[in-house]
């Protein structure tokens, strides 16, 4: 347990000591700290390149 | 010709790249410091979210220029289209991976008890090599922003809490 909170200590430490992380992060946080985006918000189920994926390997099946 | 349309990527990529992350970046306002576990983990896992989809779209603007489908005067050989066919599956691929994974940690930490930060710290693990993965692929085409590998370091402390749990875990998981 104290390994645990030595390095979630240290997750919040690398925030401070990288500005951009810190940046990141804290703009995703809106006052209370335990009110935080959740992955599901910001991550779509499916992303545009897979379609893409799919489209080209259409064309390149068809010989376009 | 070839050396002339690889350029044009790369700078594109480069750009975009640059641009995405700049705004995102930008439109982060100050606010108060994360003081609890729970919120310091959760906000490593959406600040991983965030670069993994950011990552995911600039492969997909590689993609559709190695395709050519943003200038149809240049005439694209099908080895291009297959090039940029794997790139686009193969990112699609590490995407999917790398939102399983942050999604299981996500809900580890949603109903919060004394187990919650080792499972997460266990299921966020395979986010790191499917990140890595997709900044790998853009990388060749663009100049990556320090910020990922800043949040990959994150990641990967947050991953390394919870190794012997990991390892205790049925399936390795």
């Amino acid at each position: 347990m104290d390994d645990l909170a030595k390095g979630l200590g240290l997750i919040a430490a690398i925030a401070k000591v990288f500005p951009p992380i810190w940046n990141l992060v804290s703009g995703l946080i809106d006052g209370d700290p335990e009110v935080v985006k959740r992955v599901r918000e910001v991550m779509p189920e499916k992303h545009p390149v897979e379609d893409l994926a799919d489209r080209l390997d259409a064309r390149l099946r068809g010989g376009e | 010709m070839k050396h002339s349309l690889h350029r044009t990527v790369y700078a594109c990529g480069a750009i975009l790249v640059a641009a995405v992350l700049s705004l995102a970046l930008g439109a982060c306002k100050p606010a108060e410091s994360p003081t609890t576990p729970r919120s310091s983990i959760r906000s490593t896992l959406v600040a991983a979210s965030v670069v993994t989809v950011e990552l995911a779209g600039a492969c997909q603007t590689v993609a559709e220029h190695l395709a050519g489908q943003n200038d149809y005067t240049i005439d694209v050989s099908t080895e291009s289209l297959v090039k940029a066919r794997d790139l686009a599956r193969a990112c699609a691929t590490a995407y999917k991976a790398a939102r399983a994974a942050l999604m299981a940690a996500d809900d580890a930490i949603e109903a919060w008890d004394a187990g919650s930060a080792g499972k997460a710290a266990c299921a966020a693990r395979p986010a790191i090599s499917s990140i890595m993965s997709l900044r790998d692929a853009v990388s060749a085409y663009a100049k990556i922003p320090e910020t990922v590998n800043d949040i990959l370091d994150a990641l990967r402390l947050l991953a390394g809490l919870a190794s012997t749990q990991c390892t205790a875990a049925p399936g390795g998981k």
